[in-house]
């Protein structure tokens, strides 16, 4: 049951599965991933060593696949607020994703609740994904709390 | 007999929590190994009440004494409230997070609970900047001024608040990972071991906040 | 089949155990670096001091996945690679760029089940004084055993 609070949203995404995707993991976005977080493990950063220790290719740091869920989550068109920000995020990795893999998303609304903090009224909006590879097999499920503030 | 307690924290059943309670069971015995003290903690989740959740096994089976309270948003800031009761459930909204914080100060009394008002000197949500406002709180004798998770400078503003207007002073962790259990404790003077007790030492008074580094000395006195 | 060698065993850690802190950084380019893979078009918070005032902020913040990112990076290089089992971040405040950002580790649960030799970590991120608290959050490390070594 979702949590009952003041302001008007679109109700009729709860129990729904959005879709998104396809979305290619390329050794090129591998590549830049990790070298914008200092990554340095072979197997994330060099496609021979990955393939060395016996991966199908260059292999995806764990938490890569949040990189497509962002932008690709409804509208709630939720009646507060102006400003938003990023309030949490959990990934739990199911499979190795490696460069080359084809992912889709399925993703549900979760909840929507409100609380009070040092700015003020916040509205946690939080969804639910499930990464799939192209084999059908789940890679990855995640959860993102989107803030909106007053 | 001294009863040191955790007066604030969060389980899992907090939104913003990652901690389990058996997670803070397992380290609060962390903490007696390392030659610290405490007693006890009081669950006091966000918005939100469980009346059902017993947790007397599992305290039995660490040594650890688990209340329950709360931790509910108001138009005056966040207020702890011991000794939650059903009859308090049915006057109070706990998911309302505008609710006059002064219907639930009288409410909790009437109930036979007590409010104290969480991190007072929090910039933004704390007691203080509605004080400042002008907002008066006479049925208030007690506030927390030790809290773990605030900023060095809020939690000043909580001591001046205690030290200039005469408020007796609570300590908790506010803690929302295992390890941050305990930080902070409220050290009692009397023996406390159930949610009626608790108000009967609140409101005695004989009680003061230190961190737990404090009780050290307790452990080798 | 893998032939990843393991960097810690279940056996090396206790409950209790602390870690860190580990000190971060994120430079403007490394940001644009990570910005560059959602195709998000400068100037941008993460990347632009204007635009980052313009949404109420001191200066351009590094993304909350990014941060992540990193959380993850400090968590395989000490754990190895394929450890991380679950990561769940609540993101407290904005990460600033090329600040020093002190993120500690420490050991809050261990627990031998059908799911493997789990680890739980609880983490933490702030400034140097950790005054300000960027994020926390737990991970949980399916660490592989001597035993089974």
């Amino acid at each position: 049951m979702p949590t009952q609070i003041d302001y008007e949203y679109d109700h009729s995404l709860y129990g729904v599965e959005h879709q998104s995707g396809p979305f290619e993991v390329t050794n090129d976005i591998i590549s830049v991933y990790a070298r914008s977080v200092g990554e340095d493990n072979p197997i994330f950063v060099d496609r021979d060593a990955a393939l060395a220790a016996g991966y199908a290719d260059q292999v995806a740091p764990p938490t890569l696949c949040a990189l497509f869920e962002r932008g690709e989550l409804p509208d709630i068109k939720l009646q507060f607020g102006r400003r938003q920000f990023h309030g949490g995020q959990r990934v739990t990795p199911r499979a190795t994703i490696v460069a080359g893999d084809i992912l889709t998303a399925s993703s549900h609304l979760k909840d929507v609740y409100t609380k009070t903090g040092r700015s003020g009224t916040m509205a946690h909006v939080v969804w639910e994904t499930t990464f799939r590879n192209q084999h059908g097999t789940i890679v990855a499920d995640v959860q993102r709390s989107q803030v909106v503030r007053e | 007999m001294t009863t040191y307690l955790d007066l604030h924290c969060h389980s899992v059943a907090s939104d913003d929590s990652r901690a389990t309670v058996l997670q803070y069971l397992k380290w609060i015995n962390v903490l007696r190994k390392r030659g610290f003290t405490i007693d006890g903690i009081v669950l006091t989740e966000h918005r939100k009440f469980d009346y059902d959740i017993d947790y007397s096994q599992l305290a039995a089976e660490y040594g650890v004494l688990v209340l329950k309270g709360a931790e509910l948003d108001t138009c005056f800031g966040h207020m702890l409230v011991y000794n939650v009761t059903k009859g308090l459930g049915k006057d109070i909204d706990f998911g309302d997070v505008k609710m006059d914080g002064r219907d639930l100060i009288q409410a909790a009394k009437h109930h036979g609970g007590i409010v104290v008002p969480a991190h007072p000197g929090r910039f933004g949500i704390g007691l203080v900047e509605y004080m400042e406002q002008g907002v008066e709180f006479p049925d208030l004798a007690i506030v927390e001024r030790v809290n773990a998770g605030s900023k060095p400078e809020e939690n000043e503003r909580a001591e001046t608040l205690c030290d200039n207007g005469g408020y007796l002073g609570t300590a908790g962790s506010d803690a929302h990972l295992a390890s941050h259990i305990g930080r902070a404790v409220t050290e009692f003077k009397a023996t406390v071991r159930t949610e009626p007790e608790l108000v009967e030492a609140l409101m005695s008074g004989e009680f003061r906040p230190i961190y737990i580094e404090e009780t050290a000395a307790a452990t080798i006195g | 089949m893998t032939t990843e060698y393991p960097k810690l065993y279940f056996e090396d850690v206790d409950l209790g155990d602390e870690i860190g802190p580990v000190v971060l950084s994120v430079s403007d380019e490394q940001v644009v670096d990570f910005c560059s893979l959602w195709g998000n078009p400068a100037p941008n918070r993460f990347t632009d001091q204007a635009e980052a005032e313009r949404v109420g902020l001191e200066g351009p913040i590094v993304p909350g996945i990014m941060t992540m990112a990193l959380v993850s990076r400090v968590l395989t290089d000490w754990a190895g690679a394929e450890t991380v089992a679950d990561l769940d971040l609540v993101f407290r405040g904005s990460v600033p760029h090329n600040e020093p950002l002190h993120m500690g580790i420490q050991i809050s649960d261990t627990s031998e089940d059908d799911t493997g030799n789990m680890v739980q970590c609880d983490i933490t991120m702030t400034n140097p004084a950790a005054d300000r608290r960027y994020l926390i959050g737990t991970a949980m490390l399916n660490l592989p055993s001597r035993d089974a070594a």
